[in-house]
């Protein structure tokens, strides 16, 4: 028996309608049924459907925070509030990289909204080596070859004076 | 290319999710973007840990606890977060006690009736988790724990 998808390759116009929308109906429901158990993940529902007090999965924030040399070992509580806490910092950080600079609101959140808060704002530097600004290759160049020259006028006038 | 052993990334999907929520409709998120605060987010987690561990560490303590936790924030100068935290720690032990309730609740009326047939014993592994929950929990009500 010939499949819809191989019919439709062939004779892109002539597959009739109903047969298409229901078969579009059918992969519809299966992919909403997909998204829904995806959604429901991401939310942290449990096997009831409720909803979990942290959606971040505990046992990976466990991973990272024993991945720290000197801690050895993490109640149950500290792990939920750690959890929450990545959380709240995720939020925050986004709608300060969402605000930074412009106070328009902005259609998009690129990278560097989230580089320059990381640069510029006090809370937030401490992930200001993890981001740096992207700059332009030839920007960069030119960068280093302006540092070395002010280097090589340094040590000229050091020679100067000895 | 070297194999990592642990992945100290977050999932995608969670962090997209968390970003959407906290962003108005209909703004899109690069995926640079998602990518550098998830990478941000693992950074958080250690910086909190280390911190957290520190105040364990003067308090003479091995295991990391809650308090440790909220110092930490205070500390790296994320008061904002400390409100939130404590309402979901009194959300979170008000769940263990009522979890605790429940199962105790459970072996009683196994007690009560021993003919009775087995009562639903799914989720093996969640009960696991419970009991070593519970075990923290009554190690942590000996510890002073500061609100």
């Amino acid at each position: 028996m010939m499949s819809w998808d191989s019919l439709e390759r062939q004779h892109p116009c002539r597959v009739p309608r109903g047969a298409a929308s229901a078969q579009a109906r059918v992969r519809g429901a299966s992919w909403a049924a997909e998204t829904r158990k995806m959604a429901d993940a991401a939310v942290g529902k449990d096997k009831c459907g409720e909803q979990r007090l942290v959606s971040l999965p505990l046992s990976r924030i466990r991973v990272i925070m024993k991945s720290s040399p000197e801690v050895s070992s993490i109640n149950q509580e500290a792990l939920v509030l750690t959890a929450k806490a990545t959380e709240l910092f995720v939020r925050h950080l986004a709608t300060s990289s969402y605000r930074h600079g412009s106070g328009r609101a902005k259609r998009a959140l690129t990278y560097s909204d989230v580089a320059s808060t990381a640069q510029e704002a006090e809370t937030f530097q401490f992930l200001a080596d993890i981001l740096p600004k992207k700059i332009l290759a030839s920007k960069y160049l030119k960068m280093l070859k302006e540092k070395r020259e002010e280097e090589e006028d340094q040590s000229q006038e050091e020679e100067a004076l000895s | 290319m070297a194999e990592r052993p642990e992945d100290l990334n977050l999932p995608n999907a969670v962090i997209t999710r968390i970003i959407k929520e906290a962003l108005p409709d209909g703004v899109n998120i690069s995926k640079e973007a998602r990518s550098a605060i998830s990478r941000a987010a693992s950074v958080f987690v250690l910086y909190a840990t280390s911190c957290a561990n520190n105040f364990a560490m003067k308090g003479k303590r091995k295991t990391l606890n809650a308090s440790d936790v909220l110092s930490a924030m205070e500390e790296m100068e994320f008061q904002r977060f400390i409100t939130p935290l404590k309402e979901a720690l009194e959300a979170y032990r008000r769940e263990q006690k009522g979890k605790k309730e429940a199962s105790e609740q459970k072996k009683k009326d196994k007690d009560k009736k021993p003919d009775s047939e087995e009562p639903d014993k799914s989720r093996g592994e969640d009960n696991d988790d419970e009991d070593d929950r519970l075990e923290e929990e009554e190690q942590n009500e000996e510890e002073e724990v500061d609100n």
